[in-house]
């Protein structure tokens, strides 16, 4: 790892923040149409530029359409750039397919769906299915299986003979994240990793998802609508409308810009609305709460002063 | 285009909306019409009936206002598949067809030999004609005609055979339904392919590597069936729920109404098809 | 506007397939009168999709009964009735359209109810601009964005102008936006009259509710105004289940504040106490 730079994060001491400089993932000025040449074209990137750092937990938001799941796609060399570029670990990824498969390797995507993800009959069988595909010894194979179901809550011996399709949403959700986690990647992209979870399995896997990061240096990029989610999680954001970033930095100072979200139609985190509007009614606390516990604390401390 | 989208690039199927005599068409005129069409192709062997067909296809693509680029789209991914069906007819077809025709190229191996006759050599252009006719006949026809017009077109048409116990209106849905998700399913595949891809599978490769593309479409065979059934089992439940039991007593949104220029269509592809069957074509 | 029961469920049980030993519904009674709002909240597992399914019969019950307008649903006899009287919206947006168009697939519904062609075409308009869908009639469904499609199914329910919708889980897989228009839709059917089951995840949606019933391992566990159910957050803990934002914040507020109220279900209560507060 790299040595700490820069802004401190805004949730938790998080070490390394971002900086341009030494990114593992650049995306420059992309561009992306889909069905180019048809009537039915439609242009989803128009000039994105944006960065990811070793360590870092990047969040991109914005709303369905505003091209979040397309620049995904760039991230791992599902979609190749026609116009602008997106560089990996150094890697150009373009229209070859010489390096490709060490840029999927080292940037692992789930998506938002786990039943696109989760396709062998059995547990363990489809969290190796990424490994296997590396050639891997049988050793190292069940290694690496246990290993990731039980970094995202899987008891291996109880759950690697299961059948997926008896599994339940939260479990089939971890199990299309041990899939990818089982390819050992750098990277970690995630599409709304805990919609439709309830509340208890969602806080359960996003503990364990930071715990990836700080234990194993991993670095994220979570794709979310969920602003609690990303207040709670994030160094940095980005904010996607309509194909293009319209506002970036960490979470904090975006959440608490009122011309970063509303505009757009996005809402911040629940308790940065309600600081935002006591402000609004001249009540003096923090507008850059992202957390229950902060805006419990400032409203807290600002009743005691007005007694 | 990109390594993955390829099902969704694929033109059958999409309606095209514009203002185009065939577009305003009744759908059961255009049926029977595209039937007739469809028939001049099959019984027409000769080269230069095809010429005919072939510039009849284009023509329709010109009355249709689709633009003859887009058309030709629909021709590329089935490029692979023509190339296939030359190469077994040159290698496979041989002295066996037609033993009187000359022979324009031979080539022997051990105890491996290729013949190439004049009369292969025509079979191979008229088949690849009479499939690229097709191919643009069937993609006029569907880039010009809304789903529902088609299905309410096969229920109408199928109604006079519902006393030979045909069953019309579930035939319809059953085309509507397929219909309506092969979109969906395409959109899926390729959700299932990129998942693959990015946990280490490998896809993509040459456009022309027929083969290959053929074997990567295998492993994501049995999760599309998977989703394809659970959103099968899903609609049935919400068909359910929506009081459908069957095509009795059900009453209909959309009714068909043809007038006398729907029917002129039908003349015209009867008389194109009495046409080709008659004219004085060399062989 | 709350009127006589509508939809009567008496200790109704419900096992699937062979498996006895794990029941699935172990004798759940429930009432939801005409126009009434009712969220059933549980966690992942707790029968929430398997009452639903009761609601209008697509499920009959192994023990107990389910009644509608006084119509027992494992009388083949009201089946027709029961399903145009109580409308249901699924999860997935992608399994409910029937047809390849939007306006062909809001007329299903009605058409299987014999409903005569010239107002066939009244109640789809109708439907259709109720959820602001009108503009997207001759669309198919692959074009619109999973919120719209739900919008979609909506209207067709609507057009079959149920006295009862039940929502299963229908905004868990749309984005804030979809969730949104969803709830303003809600809104709306209930100001009409229509009384709403809003199955789901979300404690912020079902904080709107008129009632909030709370499933736990096929039973009951707990049920009330939101204002009661949630005030408990101790018992909603130990069920695994969320407080609404509003509440959470309320409570910590508390933990300084001893006599701040913890009743609060929205942003705009939360504001009107600290405010009110701030000023006295």
């Amino acid at each position: 790892m790299t040595a700490s730079h820069g802004v401190t994060s805004a949730v938790g001491a998080r070490a390394a923040t971002g900086r341009a400089d030494e990114a593992l993932i650049r995306v420059e000025d992309l561009w992306h149409t889909y069905m180019a040449g048809t009537p039915f074209a439609q242009a989803a990137l128009r000039g994105v530029t944006m960065y990811v750092c070793p360590g870092e937990v990047v969040g991109v938001i914005g709303h369905t359409g505003s091209g979040k799941s397309t620049l995904i796609q760039y991230l791992n060399g599902l979609l190749r750039p026609s116009r602008g570029r997106v560089v990996v670990a150094g890697y150009e990824v373009g229209r070859s397919n010489s390096g490709i498969e060490a840029v999927r390797r080292l940037v692992g995507v789930a998506f938002q769906d786990p039943e696109d993800q989760v396709f062998e009959p059995l547990v363990g069988d489809d969290v190796a299915y990424g490994p296997r595909q590396l050639g891997l010894a049988v050793d190292e194979l069940r290694a690496r299986v246990r290993w990731a179901m039980e970094a995202v809550g899987l008891p291996f011996d109880a759950f690697k003979d299961r059948y997926t399709y008896t599994l339940s949403g939260g479990e089939l959700r971890r199990t299309a994240l041990a899939g990818v986690l089982a390819m050992r990647p750098r990277v970690l992209v995630l599409d709304e990793p805990t919609a439709g979870l309830d509340p208890v399995t969602r806080s359960d896997v996003r503990e364990r998802l930071l715990t990836l990061c700080r234990r194993d240096g991993l670095t994220l990029v979570l794709v979310s609508h969920d602003m609690d989610e990303i207040a709670g999680l994030a160094d940095r954001v980005y904010v996607l409308h309509a194909g293009a970033v319209v506002a970036s930095g960490p979470p904090r100072e975006v959440f608490a810009r009122p011309d970063a979200l509303a505009p757009y139609g996005l809402l911040p985190p629940y308790p940065t609305q309600v600081c935002m509007r006591l402000r609004a009614r001249g009540i003096p606390v923090r507008g850059d709460a992202l957390t229950i516990e902060e805006a419990g604390a400032a409203i807290a401390a600002a009743l005691r002063a007005t007694r | 285009m990109n390594e993955f989208e390829l099902l969704r690039n694929i033109t059958i199927g999409q309606y095209l909306p514009a203002d185009s005599y065939l577009h305003r068409l009744d759908p059961r005129a255009k049926i029977l019409a595209a039937i007739l069409v469809i028939a001049a192709v099959t019984f027409t062997p000769s080269l230069v009936g095809n010429a005919c067909l072939l510039a009849a296809a284009l023509a329709l693509v010109r009355v249709g206002r689709i633009p003859l680029a887009y058309a030709l789209r629909g021709l590329v991914p089935a490029v692979p598949l023509l190339v296939l069906l030359a190469v077994m007819q040159l290698l496979f077809f041989g002295r066996n067809y037609d033993p009187t025709s000359s022979v324009v190229f031979q080539w022997r191996w051990l105890a491996v030999t290729i013949v190439v006759t004049a009369a292969v050599l025509k079979l191979v252009v008229v088949s690849a004609a009479r499939f690229i006719e097709l191919l643009l006949v069937t993609s006029v026809f569907t880039l010009s005609t809304k789903t529902t017009e088609l299905t309410l077109g096969i229920e109408s048409l199928l109604r006079p055979f519902r006393r030979l116990r045909v069953p019309a209106h579930e035939l319809a849905l059953v085309v509507t339904i397929a219909v309506r998700f092969v979109p969906t399913l395409a959109l899926e595949a390729e959700r299932l392919m990129k998942a693959q891809a990015s946990r280490g599978g490998r896809f993509g490769g040459g456009r022309w590597h027929f083969v290959t593309r053929v074997r990567q479409l295998l492993p994501i065979l049995v999760p599309l069936v998977t989703y394809a059934l659970r959103r099968g089992e899903e609609l049935i439940v919400a068909m359910e729920a929506r009081a459908y039991t069957g095509g009795t007593g059900r009453t209909a949104y959309t009714v068909l109404a043809s007038g006398p220029g729907d029917w002129l269509a039908v003349c015209i592809a009867a008389a194109f098809l009495a046409a080709m069957l008659l004219a004085p074509f060399p062989a | 506007m709350i009127g006589e029961p509508l939809i009567v469920c008496d200790g109704v049980e419900y096992g699937y397939g062979e498996a006895q030993d794990g029941l699935a519904l172990r004798g759940v009674s429930l009432q939801v009168s005409a126009g009434e709002h009712v969220a059933i909240i549980g966690p992942n597992g707790s029968g929430k999709s398997t009452l639903a399914r009761h609601l209008n019969g697509l499920l009959r019950p192994c023990a107990g009964t389910v009644r509608i307008r006084g119509m027992d649903t494992r009388d083949p006899a009201h089946t027709r009735y029961i399903r145009q009287t109580v409308g249901m919206v699924f999860q997935h947006p992608d399994s409910q359209m029937v047809a390849t168009v939007v306006e062909e697939d809001v007329a299903f519904g009605p058409e299987n109810l014999g409903v005569p062609h010239a107002e066939l075409h009244t109640r789809v308009r109708e439907a259709l601009e109720f959820v602001e869908m009108w503009d997207y009639r001759d669309r198919p469904p692959h074009l619109l964005s999973a919120g719209q499609k739900q919008r979609v199914a909506i209207a067709a329910v609507l057009a079959m102008r149920p006295a009862c919708i039940v929502l299963d889980e229908a905004t868990s897989l749309l984005d804030p936006r979809g969730r949104a228009d969803l709830g303003r839709l809600v809104a709306g059917l209930r100001r009409q009259g229509t009384a709403i089951v809003s199955i789901t995840h979300l404690m912020d949606e079902a904080a709107v509710a008129d009632r909030v019933v709370v499933l736990g391992g096929g039973l009951v566990v707990a049920a009330g105004p939101p204002r009661d159910v949630f005030g408990d957050a101790e018992r909603l803990a130990v069920l695994g289940l969320d407080l609404p934002a509003a509440t959470a914040l309320a409570l910590r507020v508390r933990r300084e504040i001893p006599d701040f109220p913890v009743d609060l279900m929205s942003v705009d209560e939360i504001v009107d106490a600290v405010a009110g507060r701030a000023a006295s």
